[in-house]
């Protein structure tokens, strides 16, 4: 039963992108930097904003302008570092798909947020020292 | 040895006590490591997290910090020896659940080490190294047996990690290619030289050729799928584990870790270490200087009981003489390295004193 289940968890893992529960050690020497901008209501041909340091100042449902941070949910070790070249740990796929979710999350925390339509990071990838395709992963307000 | 007599195989507890108090000490380790970070940082729960397990499993920040609490008695009680084995399996299942809880704080080695220990449960582990118990901290030899089959499913847990991670990684071209440990030697060579470590021309010139982490790579990829297999065999086995010893070595050294090496010598503790105890015998000739220093030493560095002390009669072959399990009497070099094979802090050497008394063996008998 032991050994059943072991293997199982082993060929599951390999389907996930970031491989937990699969052994896959040092399974890549990839670097990615995030880029954080937001797409907000208003903007022109639907240009982007940048988020400078994590934090950006939007207006609330009564017009209040308040400040929001990205690192007041977002304290992972790679997933929390923006503007800067990080070790992506267990691999480009696996950060990618943990991002994307990250943003989800911030914006489901960000509810008083009026302004703010979508999160969307562009990242610079390199994979084992070799350039990768920019990607840009967003997160729409729902 | 077929599957029903691993099956019902009994041997002495021992070598699992020492296994335990391993396992036990590495997860209050990772436990000590997991409540500083929450209280440094805050509780994973009230911050981004990916949870495996539904929201209600997931424990509210009151209820983790106490169960960190629990799981540090827990690991007292399994060093300790009080209900040790109960101990060890919650705290094992404890920590299985966190990773369930946020999979951004798995590591292999996290889970790995749960595994093994929960694991290490199953086998007679409670008979010795017992600190609750007085001065006698070892329960007598007859009252140790137990049933060992757990100790093959530990062995069959590191062959299935190894043979993930090799197989991934001959699966992976960037890995098998060279590519992957090319980028680990070149940062490796730089981060030693901002460290200020002298760092000799020819070693920057190997680490960064291609050919050599192509080779390098492949080295590590058979190696990695020989240890899954290697493990196995009797007369594979010693070579293996010695083969693991020196990789977790290098690995210590290069790398960042976490607790991986050290949990794999435990692992190999409990898995590949013969249950049974004092096979093999050093006689020793008191006429020596040497052979008496030697005879107040090895008891402190016999660890794992392998060794039986006796004081020759005079006249023996040499100072030291080293009766392997079969009987066979050897000194010097090979006396040197059959201890080197049973003495844990010396086992890294093992390697090298085979090797060169297997040459010099073979150099005096063609002479």
């Amino acid at each position: 039963m032991y050994l059943v289940a072991l293997a199982a968890v082993i060929l599951a893992a390999r389907q996930n992108p970031d491989h937990v529960f699969g052994f896959q050690m040092f399974n890549e020497s990839s670097r990615l930097r995030i880029e954080l901008f937001r797409r907000v209501r208003g903007a022109p041909n639907g240009e982007l904003v940048k988020v400078v340091d994590g934090t950006w100042q939007a207006r609330d449902r009564r017009g209040k302008l308040r400040t929001f941070s990205y690192h007041d949910r977002i304290r992972d070790r790679t997933l929390g570092k923006l503007d800067q070249s990080v070790h992506a740990s267990y691999g480009l796929d696996g950060q990618l798909f943990r991002l994307k979710l990250a943003l989800e999350d911030v914006l489901s925390h960000t509810r008083d947020d009026r302004e703010t339509k979508a999160l969307v990071a562009v990242v610079e990838t390199v994979k084992n020292v070799r350039p990768g395709p920019q990607v840009r992963v967003t997160a729409v307000r729902r | 040895m077929s599957l029903r007599a691993r099956f019902d195989e009994q041997g002495d507890g021992y070598v699992f006590g020492l296994a335990r108090v391993a396992f036990a000490l590495l997860l209050t380790l990772q436990t000590w490591r997991l409540l500083q970070n929450t209280l440094a940082r805050g509780y994973f729960g009230d911050r981004f997290h990916l949870p495996l397990l539904p929201d209600a499993f997931v424990p509210s920040a009151g209820v983790f910090l106490g169960l960190l609490g629990l799981q540090l008695a827990l690991g007292a009680l399994a060093v300790g020896g009080w209900f040790s084995r109960e101990a060890l399996a919650l705290h094992a299942l404890l920590g299985i659940h966190w990773l369930l809880c946020d999979r951004l704080q798995y590591h292999n080695n996290r889970f790995a080490l749960c595994l093994l220990a929960f694991l290490c449960a199953f086998t007679p582990c409670d008979r010795s190294c017992l600190f609750f118990r007085g001065r006698a901290h070892t329960l007598p030899a007859e009252e140790r047996r137990g049933a060992t089959w757990a100790r093959h499913l530990i062995a069959l847990q590191i062959s299935a990690i190894y043979f993930s991670s090799g197989s991934g990684k001959l699966l992976d071209p960037d890995w098998f290619g060279g590519q992957t440990m090319l980028v680990r030697f070149t940062d490796g060579s730089e981060k030693l030289a901002q460290h200020g470590w002298p760092i000799p021309e020819w070693s920057i010139g190997l680490a960064s050729a291609p050919w050599f982490a192509s080779v390098a790579s492949k080295s590590a990829i058979l190696l990695e799928l020989s240890l899954a297999l290697g493990l196995w065999w009797r007369r594979t086995r010693v070579v293996a584990l010695w083969a693991g010893v020196v990789f977790h070595f290098g690995i210590e050294v290069s790398s960042r870790v976490e607790l991986f090496s050290w949990l794999m010598a435990a692992g190999y503790l409990a898995a590949f270490v013969r249950p049974e105890l004092r096979e093999r015998t050093l006689l020793i000739d008191p006429d020596w200087r040497f052979a008496r220093a030697l005879q107040r030493a090895v008891p402190l560095l016999d660890w794992l009981a392998r060794l039986k002390l006796e004081t020759g009669q005079g006249g023996q072959a040499g100072p030291v003489v080293f009766v392997d399990r079969a009987g066979e009497r050897v000194t010097g070099l090979a006396a040197a390295a059959g201890m080197a094979r049973v003495l844990p802090a010396f086992f890294i050497f093992w390697g090298p004193l085979a090797l060169l008394s297997k040459l010099t063996a073979r150099t005096v008998s063609r002479s």
